[in-house]
Order: C-alpha cells, then sequence, then structure tokens
C-alpha cells in the first residue's frame, strides 16, 4: 500500500498521483508524515502536513473523472475455477482462489466494458452489467463476474482506489441504464435498493 | 470432524504472538484496555469490532482472556509464511467477494462449540479512520447465531498502521469491550431481515461510542 493508493486523484490539482506518491500534473510529491499525517510538498512550494481525512475532504471537492475511456497500465491474474480448501487440524476452514501468472498488459475502461490486454496478445471484455463484486485488497483490486471467474488487478502507475472509484461510477451508471436501480454495495455482490 | 472443548488452549503460537504483541506494543507505544470484564468467561460469545488497521485483530487476540476466532480474508491464506501463520492463529478464511457460505458455517459451528469468535463489521479496513457502514451480510450472521455480542472499538491503530501506509509507528492504541448485547437467534431469513436494521443500530452506536479516543 502507498498514499498513491489513498488518494484517486491529488488533492491540490486532481493529476493523477503515481508511483513515488508524486503528482504527474503538478509533481507534488506525498510521504507520510507522524500517524495519520501526509506531508505534501510541491515543486519550490512550503510543505503542508494535514491528517489523511482532510486530505480527503479536499479530494472531495474534486470531480470524480466522468469521463472514458480511461486506460492504464495493468497487471492482470485470473483465478482459476478450483478453490484450493484450507485445512487446521484435520478440518476444512475455508477455501482459497488460486491465481494464476501475472500477465502484464493494460486496462482500459468504456462506459460498457473493461478491456484486458495482455502482453502475449491477449484480450478480454469484461462487460460491465455482467460485474458481480468489486473488491479492493491490499495491493490490488479484484473483480468477480457473474458467471464465476475472478480476476486481479495491479496497477503498478496509479492509485487503486481510482480504479475502484472508475470501475463503481461504471457500474452505476451502468444499471440505471438497464432499470436495475440505485446500486447501493459492492460487496459481497453488487445489489441494489 | 474434530470439535474442539470450548476451554481448550490455543496452540502455543497463538499465545506466543499473543504476549508478544500484548507486552510489546503495552512497552514500546502504549495499549490501553478497558472492559474486558464484559467478555463472557464462559460459552459463546462475538467480538464485534471497527477495522482501522491491520494491527485489530492481532491486539484484540491478544488482550482477549480467551481465545477468540476470527474471519481473515481469503488472500491472507494464499501468503507463504503468513498464511500458515494465519490458521494457527484461529483465522478462518472468508471470500469477501461472494456471499461466503462456508465462512458462516464455519463461524456459527465455533459459537456451537463454546468458542469466541471476532467478525469487523464494516467488512473491511477504513481508509480514512471513520467508522464505516456495517455490512449487512455480518448482522445476519450475528441474528444467525444468537450469541451474546460483545462490541468493541478499537482507537489508535489508524494512526499507528492506516491501510495506505506500507508499515507502522509505534502509536498508542486503545481497546475497549462493551457489555454485551443480546440478541435473539432468528432462524427465519424473513425474521432476520426484520430485525436487521434495529439490530445494526444497536452495534455500530456502541461501536461508536466504544472507538472515540
Amino acid at each position: 500500500m502507498a498514499i498513491r493508493d489513498l488518494f484517486r486523484a491529488c488533492p491540490l490539482c486532481g493529476g493523477n498521483v503515481e508511483s513515488g506518491d508524486r503528482c504527474a500534473e503538478c509533481g507534488t510529491r506525498y510521504r507520510r508524515a507522524r500517524g495519520d499525517r501526509i506531508e505534501a510538498r510541491p515543486p519550490g512550494g512550503a510543505a503542508q502536513t494535514r491528517p489523511a481525512v482532510e486530505w480527503l475532504d479536499a479530494l472531495g471537492r474534486i470531480e470524480a473523472e466522468a469521463t472514458t475511456p480511461v486506460s492504464d497500465r495493468v497487471i492482470v491474474r485470473v483465478a482459476g475455477p478450483h478453490q484450493e480448501p484450507v485445512r487446521y487440524a484435520g478440518e476444512v476452514i475455508g477455501f482459497v482462489e488460486q491465481f494464476g501468472p501475472r500477465q502484464p498488459g493494460s486496462a482500459t475502461l468504456t462506459d460498457a466494458a473493461l478491456r484486458l490486454e495482455t502482453g502475449d496478445g491477449g484480450r478480454v471484455d469484461l462487460p460491465i452489467d455482467e460485474l458481480s463484486a468489486i473488491q479492493p485488497t491490499s495491493n490490488s483490486l479484484q473483480l468477480r463476474m457473474r458467471d464465476g471467474r475472478l480476476f486481479s488487478l495491479r496497477f503498478p502507475d496509479t492509485s487503486l482506489v481510482r480504479w475502484e472509484s472508475l470501475l463503481q461510477t461504471a457500474v452505476r451508471r451502468r444499471w440505471t441504464e438497464l432499470s436495475r436501480g440505485a446500486v447501493t454495495e459492492f460487496l459481497p455482490r453488487i445489489g441494489c435498493r | 470432524m474434530p470439535v474442539r472443548p470450548p476451554e481448550a488452549r490455543p496452540p502455543g503460537i497463538y499465545r506466543l504472538c499473543s504476549w508478544i504483541a500484548r507486552t510489546g506494543w503495552r512497552h514500546l507505544a502504549g495499549l490501553h484496555v478497558d472492559g474486558l470484564e464484559n467478555v463472557p468467561s464462559r460459552g459463546p460469545f462475538l467480538i464485534v469490532a471497527n477495522h482501522e488497521s491491520n494491527l485489530d485483530p492481532i491486539l484484540i487476540q491478544a488482550v482477549c482472556s480467551r481465545p477468540v476466532h476470527a474471519m481473515a480474508k481469503s488472500s491472507q491464506f494464499r501468503a507463504p509464511i503468513v498464511g500458515p501463520l494465519t490458521k494457527r492463529l484461529l483465522a478462518f478464511p472468508v471470500r469477501r467477494y461472494q456471499v461466503d457460505p462456508q465462512a458462516v458455517r464455519i463461524a456459527l459451528r465455533r459459537l456451537a462449540e463454546g468458542h469466541g469468535v471476532a467478525v469487523y463489521i464494516e467488512g473491511e479496513r477504513s481508509w480514512n479512520g471513520r467508522l464505516q457502514a456495517a455490512r449487512p451480510g455480518t448482522v445476519r450472521l450475528i441474528l444467525k447465531a444468537g450469541a451474546p455480542v460483545v462490541p468493541c472499538g478499537i482507537a489508535g491503530s489508524y494512526e499507528a498502521w492506516p491501510r495506505w501506509a506500507s508499515s507502522p509507528q509505534l502509536r498508542p492504541i486503545r481497546i475497549r469491550f462493551g457489555q454485551p448485547l443480546q440478541f435473539p437467534r432468528l432462524d427465519r431469513r424473513s425474521d432476520r431481515e426484520a430485525a436487521r436494521p434495529a439490530a445494526t443500530s444497536r452495534i455500530m452506536s456502541e461501536i461508536a461510542r466504544l472507538s472515540v479516543d
């Protein structure tokens, strides 16, 4: 996890916070200060230190991205249909998904689908209305489809929360278009009132 | 299927990790615990807590007077060292991207065996340190179980290790256990749905009160 995973955009200018916790637009660098405080140091400007929640409140005043398509580098892993049982003291205490190899590529979000293209020429379109859950984990975003497929997406250049927010917005819009209702939750499954 | 006696001692690694976490954090950063007497001395119970940090499950287990089984995200069990350790710390996996009947079964089984189970009602760590909405599925589990619910509020763990930080800082943490809340066991889904809003409100208001620093 990194500060860029917290910010869907730079709280000072709305730009993309990239790896190294640096804004690609205004060049502001972010770093953790004491406790839950984050220091922002704009190039040539004075550093500001505020609690994370205050930065998030400032970010709330910056509009979420509304335009598509959006594209970013991604590392994709796909879980196979087999889920490994977890045993303890001879008892099956649960099941764990098994992901395949990491495949670097790109993710492109349009109004209707998320397209994943991998370096080896593989391509898969995930229709937005077929998503059944969106789950952020420690370092990736997991997408579950209605047919049971599970994808793990890691974004090396941008914020996990930004992509979570983009996908949630896309799902809300699509569900409204399909008259399914207003989405109220994304886990354990996308649901509406 | 092995049935664990309620008062069985937890594995040695559980006791060791609990001692290290409790003693270490208390001396290095400060660990304040209130209301431990509210954890039932016998019989099943559910600890229902807020979730600010990766430290929460470690410290709740460490300070609790009885062994606590806990739901943990399934991805944690895939990790090479953390995975085997997690199950020895009495955690069991929950697949959060779906309704996971196996996780519910294990939680109910542990309670039926007379154990304590910890669940995090928000479902995931908070990004901003504020209390999030309750997950309906957790409240359904509580109403299905009918075991005493010990509300638990953690304060300071977000400052120590927020979700967006790669490592913890030594900051004081306070854990408060509230008086047990009793909800009737509801076997019918329609009854659980009818009782869910009031139960959610009661539990969340207790957690909000207990998690104020």
